[in-house]
């Protein structure tokens, strides 16, 4: 399911991403690649905040939508 | 560059205290410049140590060395091209596996380099064990050394260190096995390129894994040799091959290898089993990115910086504004009066001085920048504003310099910079100026004051405010959809943990923009005050309709001769001296006349200090009627006609300075542009005035005091009023049309030369320009033209 369906507190694994190219790969030097874990802090208004491992990141609602998680 | 310095460059990810470190290293001795070509800051600084010079330079904050930002480009080209003896790797320690991805790519680049692991202490306190050695082994070899940059701690290994390894010139060799198939495709890549590689003077090997990766920038460079079709087709070939073969793009592929690699170092060489779920930051966060506190928290933060900045500020604002109050009477005293003292007087320290007046603003208001942004909540406010902003194409940190534009413009472009996306910067300095600036204010309480009743003005001058602030919502979707289309882009940025800023590296940080400030706008406000000077004075030969200075002589004249028969031949004296009685009581009434003026000045003639400031007078003058009434008579008769005289030569002088001003340069050319404001409502003076406020806003009330005859309006704000309500030409519509113009009209030449420095480009300042003025007109047109047919403005 997209990331930006997570609940709040909730940890999910990064499976893929149906963004661009570029997005994906600044995404994946951020650390954000296929396999990590993550944890959903917080979520206002559509605007997701991520723990990734020491990391926190906050990601906007439209590319939330773009990124598969299970 | 000294051949003697040893260069040394500083990579490391946002956030990893690259910056707190560069600052320990050099102190002040910094120099802030661009790399040719880009807006990416380029920093060097220099330190002497140990009896040798180093020069450090602080490359711009990146994730990785891909080609994916500007960032990453310039550090990895800079760390190859201009081969500097050492590369400090700044690593955040207690986020140790994410900093080492761009530290394993920085070894492939196969360039000398010490690996400095930043915030040791906050790893260590968070329960983190850096085994250094093992990490060292891990990595080829490479050197580690501990750091606590806001402490200034391992500075000083840290350059022994570099000064040991950049005299041995030996570097370690680093490779990361990224398994079969890769390697093999590596291997044939590597062979063919083996006889080009001293041309392109990056490592073959790290090249060719760039070529596989597909890396845009790399592979541009290589086709630009010549003869090398072979070698991209080669790579085509492997990348479909490898695709195939891995399941997925071969990029991610590599990433992933890499992250794999970094994740077995981090294990092999860190025990992170003490440490706690929830940190420090995660507990603050819960309040301050809270759904339902988070943004009344924001609110109050920022009502607090807005009045730090405004309130606080404005106290030493007023002890500048004496200074040089006091200067320009200094030079009028020293220097004789003409052309030069008008110069230095009128133009130089007025044009100059009203800019420098806002130091203290500037000042603080950086402080506070520097503080939210070194604490960390700069990036939290962008994650709760985000959402109100995106609706308006503008992103969460757009919010931060619009809300600074109702200080300055000028000020608030330069506060841009928090935002990362070029695009997001041009789109909200386009919109900044909308926000009334302090400057403006003046202008519209004049007009108001003038204009309206007191009972509506509090609505009129909201309606104005409200007028800029829903203009610049709706003027950056229009840029967004038309100006930017299709150019949104999603975008995930990094929220650092709190931290305690040092007082060094924010009071640097202040110190680093309002440098800028003061140096580019100065010298812009110099320039433009000298000609606005100019515009204003001359021509000075100018044949005027009156001869005013017979004028003055015959009032002169005319008074002297009323003294003598009304008063002096009363007495049969000579001079009011003469009589000493007579010039006591004369003297005590010009005592009490000048205290009333002294004391309401500043006051509205309808309220009630001013009535009791003139029952006072009242009082004080029936006492000196009552000590000898016939005296009275002829002090009181004096008096007056000294009064008048001084009236008398104050209207001649004034009706001068404005048919000089109206045949001036300045004054021909409102004349000339009138046409094009008519239908807007304004004469050559409201022209004029608008023409000149745009090297500066606060012009606009000096330059309409001009004018109105009425001489320096900042300090007659009351005659402006009067002299306005009395201009027939004038009337509320007319006034509100005018409010409406200098809200959106062009941005000021400060505003225009920060916007030229921060795009750098005069495209953006021209367009700005452009857009803000026809808005303007326009909208004032419809306002003006409008409120006539609905039969408003009489």
């Amino acid at each position: 399911m997209p990331l930006a369906l997570v609940k709040i507190g909730e940890q999910c694994i990064v499976k893929n991403f149906t963004c661009s190219c570029d997005v994906r790969m600044r995404m994946v030097n951020m650390g954000f690649i296929p396999g990590r874990s993550i944890v959903v802090v917080n979520r206002v208004n559509g605007t997701v905040l991520v723990q990734l491992g020491q990391s926190r990141l906050m990601i906007d609602g439209c590319l939330a939508t773009q990124i598969r998680v299970s | 560059m000294n051949e003697k310095n040893i260069t040394v460059a500083l990579v490391g990810n946002p956030n990893s205290g690259k910056t707190t470190i560069f600052n320990n290293l050099t102190g002040s001795r910094q120099h802030v410049g661009n790399y040719s070509g880009v807006t990416v800051e380029k920093k060097e600084g220099y330190r002497h140590f140990k009896e040798e010079d180093f020069l450090i330079v602080d490359l711009p904050g990146t994730y990785s060395l891909t080609a994916y930002s500007l960032e990453e480009v310039v550090t990895r080209n800079f760390i190859v091209n201009d081969k500097p003896d050492m590369v400090i790797d700044i690593i955040d320690a207690s986020n140790l596996e994410r900093n080492l991805y761009l530290t394993v790519q920085l070894l492939e680049l196969e360039r000398p380099a010490i690996l400095a692991l930043n915030m040791i202490d906050v790893a260590n306190a968070s329960g983190l064990k850096v085994n250094d050695a093992k990490l060292s082994a891990c990595l080829g070899g490479a050197l580690v050394v501990r750091t606590v940059g806001v402490n200034s701690s391992g500075m000083e290994e840290l350059l022994t260190k570099v000064l040991q390894e950049s005299n041995s010139k030996q570097h370690s060799e680093f490779r990361i096995n990224y398994g079969l198939d890769v390697e093999g495709a590596i291997t044939k890549l590597e062979s063919l390129l083996m006889p080009l590689h001293h041309k392109l003077q990056f490592p073959a090997r790290w090249l060719a894994i760039k070529i596989l990766e597909n890396d845009s920038n790399i592979i541009d460079s290589v086709k630009k040799m010549g003869n090398t079709d072979p070698i991209l087709q080669l790579s085509q070939e492997l990348r479909t091959d490898l695709a195939q073969k891995l399941g997925e793009d071969v990029e991610m592929f590599i990433a992933g290898q890499r992250y794999q690699f970094v994740g077995k170092t981090y294990q092999h060489a860190v025990d992170s089993r003490a440490v706690s779920a929830v940190t420090f930051s995660d507990k603050i966060d819960r309040i301050l990115t809270n759904r339902i506190l988070g943004l009344p928290i924001f609110f109050a933060l920022m009502w607090l910086v807005f009045n730090l900045v405004f309130t606080l500020g404005n106290i030493p604002n007023g002890w500048i504004d004496t200074g040089f109050d006091m200067l320009s009477k200094y030079l009028g005293s020293v220097i004789s009066e003409g052309p030069l003292e008008s110069l230095l007087v009128d133009g130089v320290i007025g044009g100059v001085g009203s800019v420098l007046v806002f130091i203290p603003n500037i000042l603080l208001l950086f402080l506070a920048i520097a503080v939210l942004e070194d604490t960390g909540y700069m990036a939290r406010a962008a994650f709760i504003m985000d959402r109100v902003m995106s609706r308006f194409g503008l992103h969460g940190k757009s919010f931060i310099p619009l809300l600074l534009g109702f200080g300055c413009s000028a000020t608030a472009m330069l506060g841009t910079r928090t935002l990362e996306n070029p695009r997001d910067r041009v789109i909200t300095m386009l919109v900044t100026p909308l926000m009334s600036c302090s400057a403006k204010l003046p202008v519209y309480t004049v007009l108001i004051a003038a204009f309206f009743d007191e009972k509506v003005a509090g609505n009129v001058l909201f309606s104005i405010y409200f007028l800029g602030i829903a203009l610049a919502m709706i003027m950056a979707r229009i840029f967004r959809s038309t100006l930017f289309e299709g150019e949104s882009e999603p975008f995930v940025m990094e929220l650092p943990p709190y931290r305690i800023p040092t007082v060094k590296s924010v009071i640097i940080h202040m110190w680093e923009r309002s440098k800028l400030y003061l140096k580019k706008a100065g010298t812009i406000i110099l320039a433009a005050s000298i000609l606005m000077w100019f515009l204003t004075n001359y021509p000075k030969d100018i044949e005027f309709s009156k001869d005013y200075d017979s004028l003055v002589a015959q009032a002169e004249e005319h008074y002297t001769e009323q003294v003598k028969a009304e008063v002096l031949e009363q007495f049969n004296i000579e001079e009011i001296g003469n009589n000493e009685k007579l010039a006591s009581m004369i003297e005590k009434i010009q005592t009490v006349d000048k205290e009333f003026d002294e004391n309401t000045k500043k006051i509205d003639e309808d309220s009630p200090e001013y009535l009791k400031f003139d029952q006072d007078k009242t009082t004080k003058i029936q006492e000196i009627q009552l000590q000898d009434e016939e005296l009275y008579t002829y002090a009181a008769k004096y008096v007056d006609l000294t009064s008048d005289l001084e009236d008398e030569k104050d209207k001649i002088t004034n009706q001068k300075a404005e048919e000089s001003l109206e045949k001036s340069y300045a004054g021909q050319f409102g004349k000339m542009i009138e046409p094009a404001i008519a239908p807007l409502g304004f004469d050559w003076r409201v022209g004029v005035s608008l023409i000149s406020g745009v090297t500066a806003k606060e012009v606009i009330v000096s330059t309409m005091g001009t004018i109105y005859s009425i001489g320096d309006g900042k300090e007659n704000v009351g005659g402006l009023k009067k002299a306005l309500m009395s201009d027939e030409h004038m009337n509320p519509l007319i006034a509100y049309a005018m409010m409406v113009f200098v809200l959106i009209y062009s941005p000021c030449l400060a505003a225009l030369a920060v916007m030229k420095r921060e795009t750098d480009s005069w495209k953006w300042p021209a367009i700005s320009m452009a857009y803000a003025t026809t808005l303007a007109w326009v909208l004032t047109f419809i306002v003006y033209q409008g409120g006539k047919l609905l039969g408003f403005g009489g």
